[in-house]
């Protein structure tokens, strides 16, 4: 009750923020635009349409969770509403998790949004879509709900700019962090090869959630891998959040 | 049995970036009784808002703690007993009236219906009903600080804490909030206020704690607190010739002339009298008669004064 | 933060790593195909370079990394490199100049997958990109010379390669060596006029047939100039010394004169050696070219031409310039229009 009335709040502060729709009308023309740059290819637009679609949503997404994200608390200490809000019989981290829910809510409506747009592009164009276009979505999102756990985490502890950046750092990262695990037989067995597959296992895998290259070539992809990404994405985020209310408990605001 | 009550409440802001670390509060003991008015009194700095901060579980204490009604100040059940107006309130700017109190209502669990009752005492309270429609963003000072009270009294908490509830306001703007906060007290309400400015204690609160620097050096009922001798007795007679006022000002401390008459200050009420029976004998008439005592200010200059 | 706290965190983080873990290890073999996946992106590589933010050869030297990574994966499980090829072609087309990319590239691609067609295809665009870099005209010979042995010519056209990778001037000595030993081992000659035969019976194309006409007079001035290099070591034998010119050999009685250039030229004596100007103007032609693409790449990077051409050599543009053909005669430069001349 406490937390949804956060959540209801954080949602509606979200939407009047004019950031969400400068992105989100960059999403909309790199989808539309995207058709454009499948002339330039042959034989390929409708490939192209449904890889960039992903990607705009994939990106836009990630840039959403990290402005809004990593504001969510700071703003509230610096504005000083959390004055009112921190003083009533509410449990700290029902704040912290009523604030990511309040913006899960909001990405969900975002990229939900985004990918029947994208669908509708893809059957418009004469192409058609299939359960993995929209596994994928799923997948983007639940790499967003991380995403957005971090910048909460980041957002009690830092300044937004700060915390955008590692945020943002943390995305590029976590794309590439298979270049840990596929090392040269040489490095494995050394102790900087230990190293760097420690690294890998700790760091957030997020090409875990790209299936984006299936989707847009049709292959299908097993439910079970669905599953486990799921529960992979569940578990870190839930981790985040954990250490996010730990770091506020006892937080001087 | 006291409604908040702290033991050695002590706050050390952490020095950032080898800045030396910053005390802010020392060792504060304080005690506020059932129905109380209690003035919390400093300047700028003196660890007014520290302390108000730490009741309001918005700071955690370096030692020490704060007791409540019987409660941990950082507890749930000590949370739901205090109503807090920070100074210079802020809410969110994109809702209405109507809708803080909603959201603050849910925070404290009522349900809609409890809500709408709350909704409608407060609003008529604090008359809140010419802008319950309003965004907060373009509200005035006064505006926000009836906001702010009407948030306080959300869930109906026994206990006020309000942060310099005065600060900013017209002179009509702050005899509404004394107003408001004798009529708390008279529902019987335990209220806790801070401010810097002695005048606005001195009319309504039973008690004062006064805080310099970090430190309470004095708490407890006004009238003990100051020095209940009178310092002196001012005369004030008029139909006196000049000369005859020369004359009897051989006796006083000090005289001075105003339109409504001579002024004398006498030392003490013997003298007082004296005086009254001689400009009796001349011919005088006294207009006035006005014993001086202490002000909360002259205390609090002198406590100041001490500090140093 | 009290002790509490922090074991509270400690505590977090270990479940929750551990968690993440095990996950992440039974996803890993849910999904190893997942390499490849991601390289179905890369198809549109004509668009990439648009989209790199000027971060391409940043993304290159990712790429590269991934490419190498791609290599060994395969290598040691299935041998397939299917999408070798377009990532070789994709890094080098996000930086030009990456000459390790089409270099290994290259021997990946004709040493592990067989594709030699693709190999050369990738290096002739390397050593066009970089005219200085004899790895790739040296690789390419290898590529004719290991992949290509069966089929006819290929030893000549190794040998040409070759001449490409010594022409740089930057070659090692074994590399030199290796030419010569081949120039030796086969003759080079024969095959060459071999091959420039079949074009000219088996072409269609009057621009085909004109350059294998023009190869094959090419083929005889080198016959020629080989034999009179001969009879010029006779003539030093019998007399003690050095014809003086290359008429001398006439004038003495050893030829009755010297063999025609069908293409205008002349041959001339140069220490020892029998030369001839149509051979050096079309080295002095190819050689230019490759003074013109250093300058290009000067002005490009420093945004004006050199000054002087031994400017580009101290500046570390280029290691250094091609030599003029012509024994004691150097490039006509410009320095205000960066002009090249012989």
């Amino acid at each position: 009750m406490r937390m949804i009335a956060i959540a209801h709040n954080t949602f509606r502060e979200a939407v009047r923020d004019k950031v969400l729709y400068v992105l989100l009308f960059f999403a909309a023309s790199a989808i539309v635009g995207s058709k454009a740059l499948g002339w330039i290819s042959i034989g390929q637009d409708i490939k192209i349409v449904k890889d960039i679609s992903l990607a705009a949503v994939s990106v836009f997404g990630v840039l959403i969770a990290i402005f809004v994200g990593t504001n969510l608390v700071y703003k509230e200490i610096d504005k000083r509403t959390i004055y009112t809000i921190v003083c009533r019989p509410i449990h700290r981290y029902e704040f912290i998790l009523g604030k990511f829910a309040g913006l899960a809510i909001l990405l969900a409506i975002v990229t939900g949004l985004m990918t029947g747009v994208a669908a509708l592009y893809v059957l418009v164009l004469g192409g058609s879509v299939n359960l993995t276009f929209f596994t994928a979505a799923l997948l983007i999102y639940w790499q967003l709900l991380l995403l957005t756990a971090m910048a909460v985490l980041l957002s009690s502890l830092t300044s937004p700019i700060l915390g955008a950046l590692i945020v943002f750092s943390a995305y590029l990262v976590g794309h590439a962090t298979s270049i840990l695990h596929d090392l040269p037989t040489v490095l494995k067995e050394s102790w900087s090869g230990r190293l760097l597959e420690f690294i890998y296992y700790v760091l957030p895998n997020l090409s875990n959630f790209d299936i984006r290259a299936e989707a847009a070539n049709g292959v299908e992809v097993s439910m079970l891998y669905v599953v486990w990404a799921l529960g992979y994405g569940t578990l870190y985020t839930a981790f985040l959040l954990g250490l996010a209310s730990l770091a506020f408990e006892d937080k001087d605001v | 049995m006291s409604v908040i009550e702290t033991f050695d409440l002590t706050k050390v802001y952490r020095g950032h970036l080898g800045r030396a670390p910053k005390r802010s509060l020392d060792a504060l003991n304080l005690t506020v009784g059932e129905n109380e008015l209690f003035g919390f009194l400093g300047r700028n700095g003196a660890g007014k808002t520290t302390t108000i901060k730490i009741l309001c579980s918005l700071l955690r204490p370096t030692r020490g703690r704060a007791i409540i009604l019987g409660e941990e100040s950082r507890s749930r059940k000590a949370r739901r007993l205090i109503g807090y107006l920070p100074e210079n309130p802020y809410f969110y700017e994109y809702l209405t009236p109507r809708e803080t109190l909603d959201f603050y209502g849910k925070l404290e669990g009522l349900n809609a219906a409890e809500r709408a009752a709350e909704w409608k005492k407060l609003a008529e309270l604090l008359d809140l009903g010419d802008i319950a429609g309003q965004r907060v963003r373009g509200f005035s000072k006064g505006m926000r600080q009836r906001l702010g009270f009407a948030v306080a009294l959300v869930g109906n908490p026994p206990v006020l804490i309000l942060d310099e509830p005065m600060s900013g306001l017209d002179p009509l703007g702050r005899r509404m909030i004394r107003e408001l906060m004798l009529h708390l007290r008279d529902e019987k309400k335990t209220i806790f206020f801070s401010s810097h400015v002695l005048g606005d204690v001195q009319q309504v609160c039973d008690r004062v704690g006064i805080l310099v620097n970090g430190k309470l050096t004095r708490q407890g009922r006004i009238d003990e607190l100051l020095c209940e001798d009178v310092k002196g007795v001012e005369v004030i007679a008029n139909t006196l010739p000049a000369s005859v006022a020369t004359e009897l000002s051989g006796n006083t401390r000090h005289v001075r002339h105003s339109e409504a008459g001579y002024h004398f200050t006498v030392d003490d009420l013997n003298g007082a009298n004296e005086l009254v029976r001689r400009i009796h004998a001349k011919g005088g008439a006294v207009v006035e008669f006005t014993p001086v005592r202490e002000s909360l200010e002259d205390y609090f200059m002198r406590l100041q004064e001490h500090a140093k | 933060m009290s002790w509490k706290r922090v074991i509270a965190v400690l505590a977090l983080t270990a479940v929750a790593l551990g968690g993440t873990s095990l996950t992440q290890i039974r996803m890993d073999n849910l999904r190893e195909r997942k390499f490849d996946d991601e390289l179905l992106y890369l198809p549109n590589e004509k668009l990439l370079n648009h989209f790199t933010g000027g971060m391409s050869s940043v993304i290159a030297d990712f790429l590269w990394l991934r490419c190498i990574q791609y290599t060994s994966q395969h290598f040691q499980s299935d041998n397939k490199f299917t999408w070798l090829a377009e990532m070789g072609n994709t890094i080098t087309r996000l930086d030009p100049y990456f000459v390790d990319a089409y270099r290994y590239t290259g021997i990946f691609l004709a040493g592990l997958k067989a594709d030699d067609d693709a190999s050369i295809e990738l290096m002739k665009k390397g050593f066009i990109e970089n005219p200085e870099a004899w790895e790739l005209p040296y690789e390419t010979s290898m590529v004719y010379l290991l992949n290509r042995r069966e089929e006819p010519g290929s030893a000549a056209i190794a040998a040409h390669y070759l001449g490409m990778a010594v022409a740089t001037e930057r070659a090692p000595e074994s590399v030199l060596a290796i030419a010569q030993g081949l120039e030796r081992k086969h003759n080079l000659n024969d095959v060459a006029r071999q091959i420039w035969q079949d074009m000219l019976a088996n072409s269609n194309d009057e621009l085909r047939k004109n350059m294998a006409k023009r190869k094959l007079m090419e083929l005889d001035i080198r016959e020629n100039a080989a034999a009179l290099e001969r009879i010029a070591q006779e003539f030093e034998k019998a007399q003690g010394r050095a014809p003086a010119n290359i008429d001398e050999l006439v004038t003495a009685g050893y030829l009755t004169q010297l063999p025609p250039d069908p293409l205008g030229g002349r041959y001339f004596l140069e220490e020892g050696h029998v030369e001839n100007t149509t051979l050096l103007d079309d080295l002095v032609q190819r050689k230019l070219d490759v003074v013109r693409k250093q300058v290009e790449k000067f002005t490009r990077e420093s945004g004006r031409p050199p000054k002087t051409l031994e400017e580009m050599v101290e500046s570390k543009v280029v290691t250094s310039t091609p030599s003029h053909p012509y024994k004691g005669r150097t490039w006509k430069y410009d320095p205000q229009t960066g002009e090249v001349s012989p």
